[in-house]
């Protein structure tokens, strides 16, 4: 039996839109100390809903989550600690990444210079670019939304379809990345489509299908 | 640290918000106004007056007490450019997280609301007097074509005090007039999760309060209703037609309750507010 402290917990989690009914009694234990989750599932089963409702974005119709031992929506509206890039990255596409990365750094009031330029390395990212995010490809983009979200050194990571529009060799880079983070005791919940990209990453995996949480690998 | 995070977060909306173009369209629409006001000032001040030809803040007075300028042309252009800022696209979302509170976030959109505002009325009124002071001098005195009710038709203004009292008191209710359906809008926009809702719902507004204007004749109304009508409070209407009848005070009663009830409402409705998935990319 796993003693560490829980990192995230999900107590009996639903979500519907008036007649709706998008997933319910959706259960999770994730430790803290290191892992990689993965959850896959059709689109449209509330994969990406699910992570916006861990983040505090939207708020679940019934169910409990929580963060580091902290409710969220009642003893903080965001969780603490926790990264996040959930569906299409966003950016301030007249800004270089560097600058992107700088305005939410000042929000956030954690990092410094070095940590940006550390992980514009990281995600493979030119920190001497200062072309403006609306000239990047997609690849480029989402490379940043990693970026945005490892920003503060999370202990919590989540992230949503993470190689998606990213070429096959930047897969690798990502990989490693999350792997190194995970062995430096982040802990990552990420959703994909790719079952090879599920086996080589998570250590337990679920489906999310039929508005139902279930262990996929007998967890 | 939260103050330094609310500085980062209006830094952050500007730097968004303002360096786009269409954020020239208040220079522009303020120099078109002024090239036009200056012209109808020296039209209708020639045959009466013998001395001092019009002076600018009489320009300044005309055009932003017209009723068709206030509500078809300044007031619907403030609503265009204040309509987008909510819902929060993703990269708004991210600096949700970071700022890790709701009641900030919105603390955050209102005082940007009121700086927006007032970029706003000092870009429009700005570029305004550019063409007008080549033209006429400020005074802080009507002139003679003023005087005359018959020329530039300043009736009420020089009526109730000076140019520069005239001034103040429009460029004041527009200002917190329009930062009150400013804030408006963005509650419409929050709880629909629709951008052009808010935008519609000011069109709207200002719509039934010009129809209002028309349908009230002098301006006021009758007993307790005209204060509930908006036309009554968001002009000035220095000019003979229509003509202002309730008292300034009520004005600013108004308009104090209405951006009571916004920020009370807005601080409501952003704890309960979902952040779905908004993909926008801007001009």
């Amino acid at each position: 039996m796993d003693k560490r402290l829980p990192i995230l917990e999900l107590h009996q989690i639903k979500k519907s839109f008036k007649k709706t009914l998008i997933f319910e009694d959706i259960d999770l234990l994730i430790s803290s100390g290191g892992s990689i989750t993965g959850i896959i599932g059709p689109n449209g089963a509330g994969k990406s809903m699910l992570l916006r409702i861990i983040c505090g974005l939207i708020k679940p119709t019934c169910g409990d989550v929580v963060v580091l031992g902290s409710h969220v929506g009642v003893d903080c509206d965001f969780p603490p600690k926790t990264g996040a890039l959930i569906d299409i990255p966003g950016f301030l596409p007249a800004y270089s990444a560097e600058k992107n990365l700088k305005i939410l750094a000042d929000i956030g009031g954690k990092v410094d210079q070095k940590r940006i330029d550390e992980v514009l390395s990281i995600v493979g990212l030119d920190k001497k670019n200062t072309q403006p995010v609306s000239t990047y490809s997609v690849g480029m983009r989402k490379r940043l939304g990693i970026a945005q979200a490892v920003l503060e050194e999370p202990e919590l990571l989540l992230l949503d379809e993470p190689t998606d529009s990213i070429d096959q060799a930047g897969w690798k880079n990502v990989y490693e990345y999350l792997i190194q983070l995970k062995e430096m005791g982040t802990t990552i919940l990420l959703t994909s489509n790719n079952m090879d990209e599920i086996t080589i990453l998570c250590d337990r995996t679920y489906l999310l299908d039929q508005q139902h949480l279930t262990a996929v690998d007998g967890d | 640290m939260k103050k330094m995070k609310f500085t980062a977060f209006l830094k952050y909306q500007s730097a968004y918000y303002f360096f786009r173009w269409r954020w020239l369209l208040p220079i522009v629409v303020g120099l078109s106004l002024g090239y036009w006001a200056q012209n109808v000032v020296s039209v209708l001040s020639m045959p009466v007056s013998n001395g001092l030809q019009g002076n600018a803040l009489e320009a300044f007075i005309w055009a932003f007490g017209k009723p068709e300028i206030v509500y078809f042309v300044v007031s619907i252009l403030y609503i265009y450019l204040l309509s987008d800022l909510l819902p929060e696209n993703a990269y708004g979302q991210q600096v949700l997280l970071r700022l890790r509170s709701r009641k900030t976030w919105w603390l955050g959109k209102t005082s940007f609301v009121f700086l927006s505002t007032l970029v706003y009325a000092f870009l429009l009124m700005g570029s305004f007097f550019i063409p007008v002071l080549v033209k006429y001098p400020l005074s802080g005195e009507w002139s003679t074509a003023g005087l005359n009710n018959y020329g530039i038709g300043l009736g009420y203004s020089i009526k109730n005090g000076t140019p520069v009292q005239a001034f103040w008191s429009i460029l004041s209710f527009l200002f917190v007039g329009w930062f009150a359906i400013g804030l408006l809008i963005q509650i419409v926009n929050l709880i629909s999760q629709r951008r052009w809702m808010g935008f519609i719902g000011g069109v709207f507004l200002i719509v039934c309060a010009s129809l209002g204007d028309i349908a009230g004749g002098a301006i006021g109304g009758n007993g307790i209703n005209s204060f509930f009508l908006l036309q009554n409070h968001l002009e000035f209407t220095p000019l003979w037609a229509p003509m202002r009848i309730i008292p300034e005070i009520y004005s600013w009663l108004f308009w104090a309750i209405w951006i009571l009830i916004c920020l009370g409402l807005g601080f409501f409705v952003c704890k309960k507010a979902s952040f779905f998935s908004i993909d926008r990319q801007e001009d």
